[in-house]
């Protein structure tokens, strides 16, 4: 914590400097960096201050690997130089651009080596208000894969004991209802095909069918309306179009988190310091992306005879979500070990693209 | 000529990449000019119950329901459940052949997708350079 804490020193004290706001500056062409820290700073190349601020821009833009390679339309921060600070004592290290090139064999991602405090402290926001929200962000940027590997297994199952193969029980009680109605079936027989269908739902879905009926059974939940004023099948219907609408959120959350993953994948992919690090991230978003989709559609062999009983909803969705993530993690690991000499990233154009 | 570990994260990482690029494009083609005698024949009670009907009739749904017609296309002996029988005479021949190269490519890029990471995933680290 203690870097943490002189970070945060550093942008809340008073500043001496003539700016006293971090600055966002977009290079243009003809600019380099030493002119911007001039212009910026007031600070000349041959100011013995001028290691000081291209210390604070190197720390500060994990996106400049060489200073004498800026491009047109990249964006710089330009953070408040403090007059008494750590970053005064902190030149530009030697081995500066080794770091920043990475070595091959580094992992970032499967072992990190710090946690994601040290990650993130760079783009703490000068305000104090908004660095709570921006701590609860850095958290859940952090655990993405874990969270999204829960919420998308809590999706799957939700999903599959809501599938509208397993509403079918319940939709045949509004068909042995009408046939009841016309005369088809004698009351009794109406009864016991009734109670055999709600039944079968019940063992399919187990112990969440408390949780479908807002506390009551399918059986309490599913009658027939005695009421006049509505139809008698009312009650059903409404029961039919409640879970056909958490079925179709519950999809919609799973395409969702499927975006987001890519997206949050995209973005992690632009903003990683490192070639090492972009090609980790870029095989395990495409490696967890090619595991959902190929089993996704493996799975509808499933889906051939149906339907979903909650056993099978929940190892399926457990199954799906952890051998995404794991597919993921895999990937990257063999990256790491067998291809980090190859730069994926760039050979496709996905780096250019993710910016 | 010795395969290295490096041969076979090449093929693993061209499957990997390939797979994201192929298998949802062609899954979505697919679902998108789904013939229409096929829907009106079997896309309907009782081979589908009424909510799945409502269901599978668009996106994302309409992917399960191509791929339960991608099994029964390739496997016909999958009816028994669904009573879907001779899928292959309500849709056009290249129909049928897209759907079959499609479940043969997503079964064979799955194979090897998963088989490669095992392999690779378990070769001892002193040869793996």
């Amino acid at each position: 914590m203690g870097n943490t804490d002189t970070l945060t020193h550093l942008i809340e004290q008073p500043l001496n400097n003539q700016l006293a706001t971090p600055l966002l500056y977009v290079v243009k062409g003809g600019d380099t960096l030493s002119q911007i820290i001039t212009s910026h700073y007031a600070i000349r190349y041959n100011d013995p201050r001028y290691k000081m601020a291209l210390a604070s821009v190197l720390h500060f833009n994990d996106s400049i690997y060489d200073p004498n390679e800026i491009r047109v339309g990249q964006l710089i921060r330009l953070m408040p130089l403090p007059e008494h600070s750590a970053m005064a004592s902190c030149p530009v290290p030697e081995d500066f651009y080794k770091e920043k090139r990475a070595p091959a064999t580094t992992r970032h991602r499967l072992e990190p080596t710090g946690n994601y405090v040290e990650r993130f402290k760079r783009h703490i926001p000068t305000l104090p208000k908004e660095q709570d929200a921006f701590w609860a962000l850095a958290w859940m940027h952090e655990n993405y894969g874990l969270l999204s590997t829960a919420v998308g297994a809590g999706f799957n199952t939700w999903g599959g004991l809501t599938a509208q193969a397993n509403n079918a029980f319940i939709a045949e009680v509004k068909t042995l209802y009408n046939h009841y109605q016309r005369g088809a079936l004698s009351k009794s027989q109406y009864d016991y095909r009734r109670r055999l269908a709600l039944k079968k739902y019940s063992q399919k879905i187990g112990p969440f069918e408390k949780m479908l009926f807002k506390g009551k059974t399918a059986n309490e939940a599913i009658r027939i309306s005695r009421t006049k004023s509505i139809p008698a099948t009312a009650t059903i219907d409404n029961q039919l179009d409640r879970l056909k609408r958490m079925a179709r959120y519950a999809t919609r959350g799973g395409i969702i988190l499927t975006a987001a993953g890519v997206g949050m994948g995209c973005y992690d992919i632009g903003q990683a310091s490192t070639r090492q690090q972009k090609n980790e991230v870029f095989v395990e978003t495409f490696g967890s992306t090619a595991a959902s989709i190929g089993t996704g559609a493996l799975l509808t062999l499933y889906f051939v005879g149906t339907p979903t009983g909650w056993v099978t909803a929940l190892t399926l969705g457990i199954g799906a979500a952890a051998l995404s993530l794991g597919a993921g993690k895999g990937s990257a690991f063999i990256y790491d070990r067998f291809y980090h000499k190859h730069d994926l990233v760039k050979l496709i154009g996905i780096d250019q693209l993710c910016k | 000529m010795q395969i290295t570990g490096e041969d076979l994260a090449t093929v693993f990482f061209t499957v990997m990449i390939a797979g994201v690029l192929w298998m949802p494009t062609t899954w979505l083609l697919l679902s998108i000019f789904t013939p229409k005698k096929l829907l009106e024949k079997y896309f309907k009670e009782p081979h589908f119950s009424l909510a799945e009907t409502i269901l599978m009739a668009r996106f994302p749904g309409f992917l399960i329901r191509t791929g339960i017609f991608a099994w029964l296309a390739l496997r016909p002996s999958l009816d028994k459940k669904r009573n879907i029988k001779n899928v292959k005479a309500y849709m056009p021949r290249w129909y049928e052949l897209a759907l079959k190269s499609f479940m043969i490519g997503v079964i064979m890029t799955m194979t090897l997708f998963f088989g490669l990471m095992a392999i690779l995933l378990l070769i001892p680290p002193e040869s793996s350079s």
